[in-house]
C-alpha cells in the first residue's frame, strides 16, 4: 500500500465520513481525492460487513393509567380472544399455523431465527460453537468434535421456557432439558451438545412464557447448521 | 451525521464502526464483536443523549485495553494475531505497527492515560489536535505522553527479550 500523502485522515473521521458523506467534511473529501492510502481505508470501511448479534433493550415503563384504560383493556382482550381463536382454527398453513407440522416432522424452512412470544416479546435464537477452544457466535457449520450451546436473546424484563430440538434426517433429538431462563442478551442455556452426520441439521427451540412448552407444538425459531 | 438518541439506533448505526475499531486493537473480529455488544448491554441502563460515536469510540478503547491487559485473554489474542492478516499501517510507532504484542508489553509500563493516547495516535491514526479534543487534554499533554510512549518503546527494544514480536512493517 502506498503511504499517505500527508497527515492521514483518522479512522474516526473516516467512519464519520462514511456515515455522513462528503458534505460534512470537505477537507477529508479533498484529501481522499488525492490520497490512495486513505481512500483505500475508506474503501475498507465501505466494503466491510459486520454481523452484529441482536441487542435486547428493555421496553420503557408503561404510561400511567388513564380514565379510558379499562375500555382499552376490554377491547384488547376481545381482540386477543379473536386472534387466539383464529390461530387455533384449522387453516391453510400460514405462518404460525400448526397444520401439517407433526412433531416428528422437520420444521418448515421458513421458521425464522426470531419469534415473538406472547408474554415474553421478541426472542432470538442463537447458537455458540466451541471448536478446540475457539468460541464462535456466528458459526453455522459443524464438524466432528464441535460442542454447541444455545444462546437466547429476549427482553430483559421477561423470562421464558426454552426446549431445544435438533432435527436430523427425520429424527428428533432433545439434547437439553427444558429450561426456564431470565431474559437478557445472549443468555446461555445450561448444557451443551454435539451434532453429527453429513446432512444439514435444524436446531430449533420451542418457547413458552408460563410453562415448559409442549413438544407436540411446532418449533418457534430455528437455525440450520450444515456439515463442513 | 445525525445524532442517535436510543441504544438500538446507536448500535445499528455505530456498531460496525466500533467493531472495526476494536478489531484493529485486538486483531480478532469475534472478540471485537463481543466487546462492542457487551459495551452496549452495559450502557443500556444508563443511556443518555450524550452518547455519540466519539464517546463510544473512547469506551471501546478502554474495553479493549482491559482485554489486552487480561493475561489469559492476551495469550489467546497473541496466538490468533499470528494468523491474522497484516493490518493497514499509516501511522507507525518507531517504524512498527502497534499490535497486541506491543500493546501488551507497553501496558505493563504505561498507565491508562498514556495507553489511550497511544491507541488514538497509532491505532486510530488521529492527529495530536484530534487526540487533544477527543480526550479533553491539552495539546502539550498529548505531546508529552507521545514522547513517553516512544521512550518506552525504545527502552523495550533495548531490553531485547522483552521486545514484542514485530507485527508489521511500513510499506
Amino acid at each position: 500500500m502506498s503511504a499517505c500523502i500527508g497527515e492521514p485522515i483518522s479512522w474516526l473521521r473516516l467512519e464519520r465520513y462514511a456515515l455522513g458523506g462528503a458534505a460534512g467534511d470537505p477537507d477529508a473529501h479533498a484529501h481522499l481525492a488525492r490520497c490512495a492510502a486513505c481512500a483505500r481505508c475508506l474503501g475498507e470501511i465501505r466494503d466491510d460487513l459486520v454481523a452484529l448479534p441482536p441487542l435486547a433493550v428493555p421496553a420503557p415503563p408503561p404510561p400511567r393509567a388513564r380514565w379510558w384504560a379499562p375500555a382499552m383493556a376490554l377491547t384488547a382482550a376481545a381482540a386477543g380472544a379473536i386472534l387466539v381463536w383464529r390461530i387455533g382454527a384449522p387453516g391453510p398453513g400460514g405462518p404460525g399455523s400448526s397444520l401439517g407440522a407433526r412433531p416428528d416432522e422437520p420444521p418448515r424452512e421458513d421458521v425464522a431465527q426470531v419469534a415473538r412470544i406472547k408474554g415474553v416479546g421478541e426472542v432470538t435464537l442463537g447458537v455458540v460453537r466451541e471448536r478446540a477452544g475457539a468460541i464462535r457466535h456466528d458459526a453455522r457449520t459443524f464438524a466432528p468434535g464441535d460442542r454447541w450451546k444455545i444462546a437466547v436473546t429476549c427482553p430483559p424484563v421477561a423470562a421464558t421456557w426454552v426446549d431445544v430440538a435438533v432435527y436430523d434426517a427425520g429424527q428428533i433429538h432433545h439434547p437439553l432439558e427444558p429450561a426456564r431462563i431470565s431474559c437478557g442478551n445472549r443468555v446461555l442455556l445450561p448444557g451443551a451438545f454435539a451434532i453429527t452426520g453429513d446432512r444439514p441439521n435444524r436446531v430449533c427451540v420451542r418457547l413458552g412464557a408460563a410453562a415448559a412448552p409442549d413438544r407436540e407444538q411446532p418449533p418457534d425459531a430455528c437455525v440450520t447448521l450444515r456439515p463442513e | 451525521m445525525e445524532p442517535v438518541s436510543d441504544p438500538q439506533g446507536a448500535y445499528r448505526a455505530y456498531g460496525p464502526a466500533l467493531v472495526r475499531k476494536a478489531e484493529r486493537i485486538l486483531r480478532s473480529r469475534e472478540d471485537a464483536v463481543d466487546v462492542v455488544h457487551t459495551l452496549f448491554v452495559d450502557l443500556i441502563p444508563r443511556w443518555s443523549r450524550d452518547v455519540d460515536l466519539a464517546y463510544l469510540y473512547r469506551a471501546v478503547t478502554n474495553r479493549c485495553l482491559n482485554v489486552v491487559r487480561d493475561r489469559g485473554t492476551r495469550a489467546r489474542l497473541l496466538a490468533r494475531e499470528q494468523q491474522a492478516a497484516a493490518p493497514v499501517g499509516r501511522v507507525l510507532l518507531e517504524d512498527e505497527i502497534v499490535g497486541v504484542g506491543l500493546l501488551a508489553a507497553l501496558a505493563e509500563r504505561l498507565d491508562v492515560g498514556h495507553l489511550e493516547v497511544l491507541v488514538c495516535r497509532f491505532v486510530d491514526d488521529m492527529t495530536q489536535e484530534e487526540i487533544a479534543a477527543h480526550l479533553s487534554l491539552s495539546r502539550k499533554t498529548v505531546g508529552k505522553r507521545l514522547d513517553r510512549i516512544r521512550a518506552e518503546v525504545i527502552a523495550l527494544r533495548g531490553e531485547g527479550g522483552a521486545r514484542p514480536a514485530r507485527e508489521g512493517q511500513a510499506p
